[in-house]
């Protein structure tokens, strides 16, 4: 299990209701100094942004919509 | 041997809450649906112009046509549909990939049904496997990306499926995204 996953994916989370804008700033307060942890979030927020269409495109879709 | 149990056995079984239930009877529809394959390819002489999209519809019908018991609802139908379609979809990209099979069933099954078959079957496989691992530490996640990818479930669906918010299951779908993203992008870093 990655480490403290719980609490990477809380601050994903409210990060990414947040605006980009704010996010930096939110991260500082919650991560309280925790680098890794920042680190962690930082790199899926930053994945995240490349998954507009990723999996969105289910091979099984139109099968059950023709049901 | 055992004799393998029947479709309706299995299905009575998970209406008691049996998830090894659900293992076999995704087994047993694959191996149904695989001499459907087969006799759909006799008749066309292994020809690749198989309506495989017909072909794994028929699938489904199959599935969701199980009059002897009936299905407690759609959610446990759709359950076991999303994970049937990952094996068939797994199975076939690793035929495909291997390129150790003549003119067998995987080679011409799904070639045009699916939207992956634009992509490499090796995605299939990096996913299928990704998944498995996201499985380890988070099976709820996990689930979501095959009833959502696999099974072709919407986000309300899913929340259905799951007995959860549709906004847990956006913001789970979310974060499951982008931790399978960096994981087939190669993976920046090890994780433990």
């Amino acid at each position: 299990m990655p480490e403290k996953w719980d609490q990477v994916k809380e601050l994903f989370t409210l990060a990414l209701e947040r605006d980009p804008g704010e996010r930096s700033g939110f991260l500082d307060q919650a991560c309280a100094g925790d680098h890794s942890l920042r680190t962690e979030v930082e790199s899926l927020l930053a994945s995240f942004d490349g998954t507009a269409t990723f999996l969105e495109d289910s091979p099984a879709a139109d099968l059950l919509a023709a049901r | 041997m055992d004799t393998p149990p029947d479709v309706a056995t299995l299905l009575g079984e998970l209406d008691v809450g049996n998830d090894k239930a659900v293992t076999e009877l995704v087994v047993l529809l694959y191996s149904e649906l695989r001499s459907l394959a087969s006799s759909y390819l006799r008749r066309e002489r292994g020809d690749h112009t198989l309506q495989t999209t017909a072909l794994v519809h028929e699938a489904y019908l199959r599935l969701a046509d199980q009059r002897e018991v009936r299905w407690k609802n759609k959610e446990q139908f759709m359950g076991v549909a999303a994970q049937l379609m990952r094996r068939v979809l797994v199975d076939y990209s690793r035929g495909h990939d291997a390129q150790k099979r003549g003119k067998g069933f995987e080679k011409v099954f799904l070639e045009e049904a699916v939207g992956f078959s634009k992509g490499k079957a090796s995605d299939v496989i990096a996913l299928d496997e990704a998944l498995t691992r996201l499985a380890e530490f988070d099976p709820q996640q996990a689930r979501l990306v095959e009833l959502r990818f696999f099974g072709g479930l919407s986000i309300d669906e899913a929340a259905g499926v799951l007995g959860v918010s549709r906004t847990t299951v956006k913001r789970n779908w979310n974060l499951a995204k982008a931790w399978l993203a960096r994981e087939l992008r190669g993976g920046d870093k090890k994780h433990a």
